[in-house]
């Protein structure tokens, strides 16, 4: 299903895809690791495509990990842009109003009917 | 006029009642603008309306013939000069709030090239920042706590925010509620309903109502612990009906669907009558003028 699927995503969502499990992961991956990370179903000639257009984005770095080829996130490029940014979440409390947060923060209650929902919805 | 300049005012509180409910039940494409459009046209009606009732005190200006053609008193028309002040200070703070916001946001943004932006930081975050194109900011500890599948429901649902400008909905009712505090509710069903869009949108995309409901608890169970961790004393919010609990029920189904056609009708009322009103006052004042200012 989930490879049937991938046509339909474009260059710039795969891009993200691959980007996100490359911060995920804790070492550098190989073009195999990030196939296996993002989508099975992903054709390896994807991949490798898209890790070379992030690298020449200087979003990814090209590493030797293991003495095996593999890619890392830039952190570098990150950086100053995390600084200011780590500024605008400290800014303020109605940060939420423009920039659409994907959850908010939890009551204790919520955490017990969150589970329930969850087990629910697995069963049906 | 007196009632007609009112009448805004009872019909905002008939929406904020309405928006709760509507919107746990409301399609939430529909919902977003609805509340949104609504929200607003009730909002300029009721500042129009303290508007109307200031310029009433023109009538005491001496040698105008408005002071005995108008009827209503001083003391409501002072009240509603001193709101029109406060209201005027209140949407300025919104736009300007929005501004200094942004300009942070976008310059830390523009070196980046391609629609995510990972950030190192140990807060879980994700947000949809808009813009021209949007981006989509997530924080590195949030995308190492999901996993792939849920990564991709993450991306997909503030993917959803930045198609559907829900940055602009959102705007549209925080400024509706900053000029008529009446609509509070309403701004808070069209945040809700921004992110019930955004998570329909991505179950869409991943082919998976549940796996979204897995992300959406995965990521509010880790933003509670990492506030706990980092010993954040934030003031709960107190009005708390519709958050994460309610998006993960109506995506595993337990979720109430259909909103009954007598609701719709009445936010459909509230709001033209809110309009009307606002409309009539207006010609009944410029009617005033006219005839005054032909004898």
């Amino acid at each position: 299903m989930a490879g049937g699927r991938t046509g339909r995503r474009g260059a710039g969502q795969l891009e993200s895809e691959v980007l996100a499990a490359l911060w995920a992961a804790p070492t550098p991956l190989t073009p195999a690791q990030v196939q296996a990370a993002v989508d099975a179903g992903l054709a390896y000639n994807t991949v490798h495509t898209i890790l070379i257009r992030l690298q020449d984005k200087g979003q990814v770095l090209r590493v030797v990990h293991e003495g095996r080829s593999a890619y890392s996130p830039a952190t570098d490029a990150a950086g100053v842009a995390a600084e200011r940014m780590r500024a605008a979440l400290d800014a303020g409390t109605d940060r939420a109003a423009i920039l659409a947060r994907f959850v908010t923060e939890l009551d204790p209650e919520d955490e017990a009917a969150l589970r329930a929902a969850l087990r629910k919805g697995r069963r049906s | 006029m007196t009632v007609a300049v009112w009448l805004p005012f009872f019909a905002s509180a008939g929406l904020a009642l309405l928006a709760g409910p509507v919107a746990a039940r409301i399609s939430p494409r529909t919902g977003v603008w609805l509340f949104a459009l609504t929200g607003l046209a009730c909002a300029v009606a009721t500042t129009w309306g303290l508007l109307l009732l200031t310029l009433a005190l023109v009538d005491d200006i001496p040698g105008t013939y408005l002071e005995e053609s108008l009827p209503i008193a001083d003391p409501p028309s002072i009240a509603a000069a001193g709101a029109l002040l406060i209201v005027l200070v209140r949407l300025v703070e919104v736009v300007v709030r929005r501004r200094n916001l942004l300009a942070v946001v976008r310059p830390a943004l523009a070196g980046s090239d391609g629609e995510l932006v990972v950030i190192s930081d140990r807060r879980p975050v994700a947000f949809a920042a808009p813009g021209r194109p949007g981006r989509i900011v997530v924080t590195d500890s949030m995308l190492a706590a999901l996993t792939a599948a849920q990564r991709r429901v993450v991306l997909a649902h503030e993917r959803a925010h930045l198609a559907g400008r829900h940055s602009t909905a959102l705007t549209v009712a925080r400024l509706a509620a900053a000029a008529n505090p009446l609509l509070i509710p309403v701004e808070r069903a069209v945040g809700y309903l921004c992110e019930r869009e955004a998570d329909e949108q991505a179950a869409r995309a991943v082919g998976d109502r549940v796996l979204v409901a897995e992300a959406l608890t995965a990521a509010a169970l880790l933003t509670r612990s990492s506030a706990r961790a980092a010993r954040a004393v934030l003031p709960v919010p107190a009005f708390h009906r519709l958050g994460v609990v309610d998006r993960v029920a109506a995506l595993t189904g337990n979720h109430r669907r259909g909103v009954p056609p007598a609701w719709l009708g009445a936010v459909g009322a509230a709001t033209v009558a809110a309009a009307a009103t606002a409309g009539y006052a207006t010609g009944a004042l410029v009617g005033l003028v006219v005839q005054v200012g032909m004898r």
